[in-house]
């Protein structure tokens, strides 16, 4: 079953599969992600704000002394007072600066990480998610769906791939289907002379039923089996030279044998 | 003697099976084209003596390139090879101009028509 769901932080489709659950994995770990980026902005801006309360409140206490005219440090009391307050304002402005450009960064960090993660999920979960959905399809028998290939990468030459062992699979079926729907036909055409009242056609040409002369009747009838097994064979030797074209997994076929690689045992049994 | 071929089908088992069989009858193969539009590019920059030709495949099937190389080069020698009901698709094949239609259960009949072809 295939749904579709909306993902609320971006509003990008995904389509929630039973298939390979790259999505979900990947939806999890931006979350992860984002609450821990989130997190360390919100600490940083805090640690900022704090550091700011502090400077600002000595300055402010500073100018304050100074104002009351107890200035230990200038002959003139007023203008140190004023170059206190001075000094607060500037600190304040440029921590003011600071708060902004640190709460710019991280939400420009974030969006950066959203439009990261909608290519991420376009040019490569995406097509990885309808590949592990297809090629599941194809490995169940669905012959008829292909990938749709449409980068030239790496996934994209996989998913090429994929479909030629697909289109391999097919044409090795369809030419066993042939083989044997020929074969039958033949095997049909040898019952049909043998047993003509049981055939469901019993006018067949070839079987020279109708000659009178029992020994050419026989002679004509052995020939006429004799060809029909010879083509039996052709067909079945085609099929058996396309089933060698393969090398196999974990076996080989030597001598018309079907033999194990690396079984337990096959040395000791021969 | 042996005649250079060039041998067009989507699927690369198909394509080894042809190629074996007409190796061993001593032909040697011009190239190998995986569509019908690499069919049509390959066969003007090699110019083959004959082709064998694939019906159904992606992006251009083995009529339209049959008609495209019969466009180019009107003595072309195509034969069709698929797994396509011969009854059904070989009138369709020699009313192209193409040298036959050929079963890939029988495909060593293709010897006997590329032997025929001169």
């Amino acid at each position: 079953m295939t749904g579709v769901i909306k993902n609320p932080l971006m509003g990008i489709s995904i389509v929630k599969s039973s298939g390979s659950g790259v999505y979900q994995k990947l939806l999890k770990y931006f979350i992860i992600l984002m609450l821990i980026s989130m997190a360390a902005g919100c600490t940083l801006l805090y640690e900022i704000r704090g550091i700011g309360i502090l400077l600002e409140s000595f300055f402010v206490e500073d100018s304050a002394y100074t104002d009351n005219g107890i200035d230990v440090s200038t002959s003139d009391g007023n203008g140190a007072g004023r170059d206190f307050q001075d000094k607060a304002e500037q600190i304040h402005y440029h921590w003011s600066i600071i708060k902004y450009r640190v709460a710019g960064v991280t939400l420009m960090a974030f969006l950066l990480m959203l439009t990261v993660l909608h290519l991420f999920i376009r040019n490569v979960v995406d097509p990885l998610d309808k590949m592990a959905i297809i090629t599941r399809e194809m490995a169940e028998g669905r012959l008829d769906q292909l990938l749709p290939i449409k980068t030239r990468g790496d996934i994209g030459h996989i998913g090429s791939l994929i479909n030629e062992l697909a289109m391999n699979l097919q044409e090795i079926l369809l030419y066993a289907w042939n083989n044997t729907t020929y074969t039958l036909r033949i095997l049909d055409k040898i019952e049909q002379c043998h047993n003509p009242e049981n055939s469901k056609d019993n006018r067949n040409d070839s079987c020279a039923n109708e000659i009178r002369d029992e020994k050419i009747r026989d002679e004509k009838m052995q020939d006429g089996v004799e060809e029909n097994i010879g083509m039996i064979r052709e067909h079945l030797e085609d099929m058996r030279s396309m089933i060698r074209a393969f090398d196999y997994y974990d076996v080989r076929i030597e001598d018309d044998k079907v033999l194990g690689e690396n079984v337990p045992g096959q040395k000791e049994n021969g | 003697m042996g005649k250079s071929i060039l041998v067009v089908d989507d699927s690369s088992i198909m394509r080894k099976m042809v190629k074996k069989t007409l190796e061993s009858a001593g032909h040697t193969i011009a190239g190998e084209a995986k569509n019908g539009r690499e069919a049509v590019q390959m066969y003007e920059s090699l110019t083959p003596d004959v082709v064998t030709m694939d019906i159904t495949m992606r992006e251009m099937d083995g009529f339209t390139a049959a008609k495209e190389i019969l466009k180019s080069d009107n003595k072309a020698k195509i034969i069709f090879l698929s797994n396509l009901d011969e009854q059904k698709y070989k009138q369709d094949a020699e009313s192209l101009g193409a040298l036959g239609y050929v079963n890939k259960h029988n495909s060593k009949q293709i010897l006997g028509l590329i032997d025929g072809s001169d």
